[in-house]
């Protein structure tokens, strides 16, 4: 306990970064099998993306907990894979929503899909899956301007 | 202070490297979008350069015959009225109601389409909502104005809403997914007029006021059309129908409700005059007005697009004397009519049988609806032509003649007859036939001869029109035949169907003038698919026996007189006595089958093509189609279709097995010659060039053209060509308009110049739509309407436009019935070949949709249609026929539907047998919006000879994932393949190398591909944010290992 105490805002963050990107993850599933998007064209490098984040985010976490936090080494590998999953949560982000926009199109903003619930919460769902990676983004982006306890 | 520096470094590092994130993926995303990007950003990815001198030669060929874009616009604005003027349709006139006298330009408008004209579509390619830069667009209301009518302004306050705004008119329900037939109910149309109580609460007393000086009401009725939508036959098809509430007392969706039949006793009680204006394509069940002694008048307007509303008041007021006829029958009760059998949303009863993943098994079950890219198959829902050729007025008019000449043909039953009725009596049944209309003065036909010639396959009528009323008009002649037909003929022949017609020019009072027409033979002959000849089974025939010629008013009047020339009378149960001179017999005694035995356009034997249309192809006696053996026996009534083995197998779509070890000699790639597009401008069919110009073409380009082809025909460096935007709509440039093509030079005649630009850069407009046109009966203005879209083509710098819809309307329930010209496929034919040759004088391709079948909008997404090939080669292909056979259509869309249990993309038949083969055509193919729907297989469709797949997004994606098998890697050895590709490159360049997409281009020039200031945009950003990622983690790091050293 007072190693996470210690730990402070850093910890924190990169816990919710965690969160946030399992969050994002799970929501893009449940999204990506919606019988309104089956066979729907879906950008191939979502999943690694954000399958990624979540490594580089877990290994972050980890280091608080291990000897290698004085090891500035790999303290300095962590940090570059911080910045890179800024990356990968925001460039899944920008792939989810280009391969969703036409849908959006037909079920929010035009009549070719009124009444039709079943595409409207489908849309809706991948907004709110699109906005849990966005958010996930810039978390990662303020993780990265806050000193981290490991150094 | 080292840490706090360090955050901020890694810190920008990390806003850095989501911003590259932003600018390299989103470059990605964008050249796949290049087209789009252009667009936005007014730029362009390809630069034409000169590679020789090519002096003053003028390599713009192809010309607009307006020079300025205010030219163009008032054209459009001539030609709405025009087709407006010529088209509409004088239904009733009691005592010559119409025109009104000066007194009664006062007017009451009444019912909510009256203040909300329906000017097109309610949306989809044949919409009409465009947006015309410091100009109008003509509804009712302003055009009344417009042309010295005042409108009764107290009854204008009442159908306002909060807003100040009228009502718009009521949209059919519908959209872009598959239906499950379980959820029709969901599918019901809200008539939804202002009821008399809403307009009491708005204006009290105004329902009950005498409309004083306003005397003479113009009550406006209407039904929306709209593409992906359906109208639902009968009380099944209304919503809110019980008693008290808003649509009460609706029997149909294009039948009248309560509240439409008070505003209508309103306007009767109240005024002097009752008017009523049909603003509708789709047929109305309107015999009640018919019938009402209180109804002066009834003027059928269609839909009249961006301007022809303005011509509207002037037939009102006598400026214009209407001469137009109905495309459509109008009948007194559609939905027992034989087409709405079999109508609506139906699905298969074993769909989890036909289901390959559970994925089709959820889409096909699920509640409600499925998505626009949600299932793979599309194999759920079928339809049935079990009226055969019977649609529209040949039903209807061919029931009556056996009624009259075959009692024993059960005509008379009460099978078929409108509710209630105890036997069919053609008057209960028809309110307004095909081809009928009045004028403001009379005239008189006369068919002086017909010559039967079996030589060149030609009828060709002499024909006196004398106008012998008080004022000029234009009248249309309509060339009907009566086939000879033996006692239990196996072929099913109409009693009457048209077979040409023409437009009079204006004719004075007492003038008489005589016109020639000389029809086509072929459109006398009947399929039969058991015919023998030459060799092979099925072709047409033409009949041994008498041919009765005849003209009239309509088919009615056509049918009667041939019943008079027959001899038959009143006594024999006609409705009229006909004109007997107005028939001549011709007989033919020649059992030569092979007189029709080759086909026109490419001279190949004609035999069956289509068996497995039949669904009694794939099983035996399932379905008993209308005949007139036996009328109440073989009425139709709702299929069952359960799919058998064989069936299933064919609707799983995929029948060819991409082959790897095939010896492939098709030649792709070559370098040994380096022809350019701009090197074969105008380069015959024939031409020895094209093998090695399509030799040039790597596989990859040649697979990726086809796959991503649609929409945007993309630049191929091998053969340099212009990159072509492909515009959609039937009426019209109205997707897109001026120069938002791409294929507009900095040098063209018709680049805008600086100063109107902000004007009338992308001026667009839509022409009335399609049933207004053909309502016309006149060739020239349907040819007008092909050389107005290719002036438009001209000045929008794009060679194709997918119009011409040449399906047919098969029933009045057709939701998209705007933008196809008519139920009869003559009339169709000739509109539509008129308008394709009009735009290939001005370099356009034209391209005729949605071949073929597109008759139900409700899962048209591979809905399974069955039918004979006798119903199939005499109704919807006639329709389409001769555009193709002429050698002027050089562009073709396909359906999305499939023929029996084949893609119909996919369907050698239908693709390759008869559309390339017996017609010879010879132009560019493409499928409909795929979208990622992969019931739409590239190497399918390429077997059938489409040459490029319409995709709007995810198409370089599609071939990665859903269609990889066809990348170029993996069908580099498939022999067949590689042939068919080949074959559909030089049909696809052959098209457009004969179009304006090459104007301003020759040999002299070359098109290369140029980088768009956008991506220029997207280069710095990504290398700005490159160089501050690598600046903050360059810090980052040095701190980093500092501090290792202190």
């Amino acid at each position: 306990m007072k190693l996470i105490k210690n730990q402070g805002a850093s910890f924190i963050l990169n816990v919710c970064l965690v969160v946030l990107t399992l969050v994002s993850i799970i929501t893009y599933a449940v999204n990506k099998a919606l019988p309104y998007f089956i066979e729907a064209n879906v950008s191939a490098q979502i999943v690694p993306f954000l399958i990624l984040a979540l490594i580089f985010e877990l290994v972050n976490v980890a280091l608080g907990f291990t000897s290698f936090k004085s090891n500035k080494y790999i303290v300095l590998v962590c940090d570059v894979l911080s910045i890179v999953t800024t990356f990968f949560l925001i460039g899944a982000a920008i792939y989810f929503i280009n391969d969703r926009v036409d849908y959006y199109g037909y079920a929010l903003f035009s009549d070719l899909e009124s009444g039709n619930q079943v595409a409207r919460s489908g849309c809706i769902g991948a907004i709110v899956s699109t906005a849990f990676m966005l958010v996930a983004g810039f978390v990662s982006v303020a993780t990265n301007f806050v000193k981290k306890v490991a150094e | 202070m080292k840490k706090s520096k360090k955050n901020i470094f890694r810190g920008v590092a990390s806003v850095s490297c989501a911003l590259l994130a932003i600018t390299t993926i989103g470059q990605i995303i964008a050249k796949e979008n290049a087209a789009f990007m252009d667009l936005a950003f007014n730029t362009s990815s390809t630069k034409v350069v000169e590679i020789e001198g090519s002096g003053s030669v003028d390599k713009f060929n192809f010309k607009s015959k307006y020079n300025t874009p205010v030219e163009l616009a008032n054209a459009d604005m001539a030609y709405g009225e025009k087709v407006t003027a010529e088209g509409a349709v004088l239904l009733k006139n009691k005592n010559n109601a119409l025109p009104l006298k000066a007194d009664e330009k006062k007017v009451t408008l009444v019912g909510k389409i009256a203040y909300s004209s329906i000017l097109g579509g309610q949306m989809g390619s044949g919409a009409a909502n465009v947006t015309i830069p410091g100009r109008e667009t003509a509804n009712l209301v302003n055009s009344l104005e417009k042309n010295g009518f005042t409108i009764n302004p107290v009854m204008s306050e009442a159908y306002k809403v909060d807003d100040g705004k009228y009502r718009a008119a009521s949209k059919i329900s519908g959209g872009f997914g598959m239906i499950n037939e379980a959820d029709v109910a969901k599918y019901k149309f809200d008539i939804n007029e202002v009821g008399l109580g809403e307009l009491e609460s708005v204006s009290p007393g105004v329902t009950t006021t005498n409309f004083g000086e306003y005397k003479t009401s113009l009550v406006v009725l209407g039904r929306i059309n709209s593409e992906g939508r359906d109208y639902l036959p009968g009380e099944a098809g209304v919503a809110n129908i019980g008693v008290g509430e808003k649509n009460e007392g609706a029997k149909d969706p294009l039948g009248l409700s309560n509240r439409e039949r008070d505003m209508i006793n309103m306007a009767k009680t109240q005024g002097d005059k009752v008017v009523v204006l049909i603003n509708s394509n789709s047929p109305m069940e309107i015999d009640e007005l018919k019938n009402d002694e209180g109804i002066d008048a009834i003027l059928w307007i269609g839909t009249t697009g961006t301007y022809g509303m303005n011509a509207v008041p002037k037939i009102l007021d006598g400026t214009v004397n209407p001469s137009g006829k109905l495309p459509d029958t109008y009948a007194a009760d559609i939905s027992v009519s034989p087409a709405a059998q079999n109508w609506g949303i139906f699905s298969y009863a074993n769909l989890d049988e036909i289901a390959t993943t559970e994925a089709d098994k959820i889409t096909n079950n699920q509640e409600g609806w499925t998505a626009v890219s949600a299932d793979n198959l599309r194999a759920s829902a079928y339809t049935v032509y079990q009226e055969g050729i019977y649609t529209g007025y040949k039903y209807y008019e061919t029931r009556y003649f056996d009624t009259v000449v075959n009692p024993s043909s059960n005509a008379s039953s009460a099978k078929g007859a409108k509710e209630g009725a105890t036997s069919w009596v053609y008057g209960n049944e028809v309110s307004y036939t095909f081809g009928y209309g009045q004028s403001y003065t009379t005239f008189e036909q006369k068919l002086k001869s017909i010559d039967f010639n079996t030589s060149d396959k030609t009828v060709t009528a002499v024909v006196d029109v004398k106008n012998t009323g008080s004022v000029a008009g234009k009248d249309a002649i309509e060339l009907y035949v009566s086939l000879p037909r033996k006692a239990n003929d196996t072929i099913e022949k109409a009693a009457i169907q048209l077979i040409d017609y023409h437009k009079t020019g204006v004719i004075a009072p007492n003038e008489t003038k005589t016109y020639t027409i000389t029809a086509d033979l072929s459109d006398c002959t009947s399929y039969d698919n058991t015919l023998e000849h030459d060799g092979v089974v099925g072709g047409y025939v033409l009949a041994e026996g008498d041919y009765y010629f005849s003209i009239g008013n309509g088919a009615h009047e056509a049918v009667n007189n041939v019943l008079a020339k027959m001899g038959k009378t009143k006594s024999n149960g006609m409705d009229a006595d006909g004109n007997a001179a107005n028939a001549i017999v011709k007989t033919y005694n020649s059992s030569n089958s092979s007189l029709f035995g080759r086909s026109k356009g490419g001279n190949v034997l004609i035999q069956n093509q289509l068996d497995n249309a039949d669904l009694n192809y794939y099983q035996p006696n399932a379905v008993k189609y209308l005949s007139r053996n036996d009328w109440a026996g073989t009425y139709p009534s709702r299929q069952i279709v359960t799919p058998n083995a064989e069936m299933i197998k064919e609707l799983r779509n995929k029948k060819h097995v991409v082959q790897k070890d095939d010896v492939v000699e098709t030649v792709w790639g070559s370098k040994e010659t380096s022809y350019t597009l701009a090197d074969m401008k105008g380069a015959d069919w024939d031409d020895p060039r094209w093998d090695d110009f399509v030799n040039q073409i790597t596989l990859d380009n040649a697979v990726k053209i086809i796959a991503i082809g649609g929409n945007t025909t993309w630049t191929i460096d091998e053969i340099a060509n212009p990159r072509n935007r492909q515009a959609d709509g039937p009426n019209g440039f109205s997707s897109f308009g001026i120069n938002q093509g791409y294929a507009i030079l900095d040098n063209s005649p018709y680049k805008l110049q600086e100063a109107d630009k902000e004007t009338w850069e992308g001026y667009k407009a839509s022409a009335p739509n399609a049933p207004l046109i053909a309502a016309t009966f006149d060739k020239e203005i349907q040819r007008e309407m092909g050389q107005l879209i290719g002036d438009h083509s001209i000045w929008n710098g794009g060679a194709t436009i997918w119009a011409g819809g040449a399906n047919l309307h098969r029933s009045p329930y057709e939701g998209r019935t705007h933008e196809y010209f008519t139920e009869d496929p003559i009339l169709s034919a000739y509109a539509l070949q008129e308008m394709v040759s009009g735009g290939r004088e001005r370099g356009c391709l034209i391209g005729p949709k949605h071949f073929a079948f597109n008759a139900i909008e409700f899962n048209r997404y591979g809905l399974s249609e069955y039918m004979t090939e006798q119903t199939a080669r005499e109704t919807e292909l006639r329709s389409f026929q001769k555009a193709y056979e002429s050698g002027e259509c050089l562009a073709t869309m396909t359906a999305f539907n499939r023929i029996g249990c084949s893609n119909l993309n996919a369907h050698e038949g239908l693709m390759q047998n008869i559309l390339r083969k017996e017609w010879g055509y010879k132009g560019l193919i493409s499928t409909d919006m795929v979208n990622g729907q992969n019931y739409f297989l590239p190497g399918e469709c390429i077997l059938g000879g489409v040459t490029m797949m319409a995709n709007g997004k995810g198409a370089i994606a599609d071939l990665k994932t859903e269609w990889v098998d066809y990348e170029a890697t993996n069908i580099a050895k498939d022999k067949l393949l590689n042939e068919h590709l080949h074959t559909n490159m030089k049909y696809q360049w052959y098209s457009y190398a004969n179009s304006n997409l090459l104007n301003g281009l020759d040999a002299s020039t070359k098109v290369i591909n140029v980088t768009p200031s956008w991506q220029i945009m997207f280069n710095v950003l990504t290398g700005t944010f490159s160089v501050t990622l690598a600046a903050g983690a360059i810090l980052m790091s040095l701190l980093a290992l500092k501090d290792k050293e202190d």
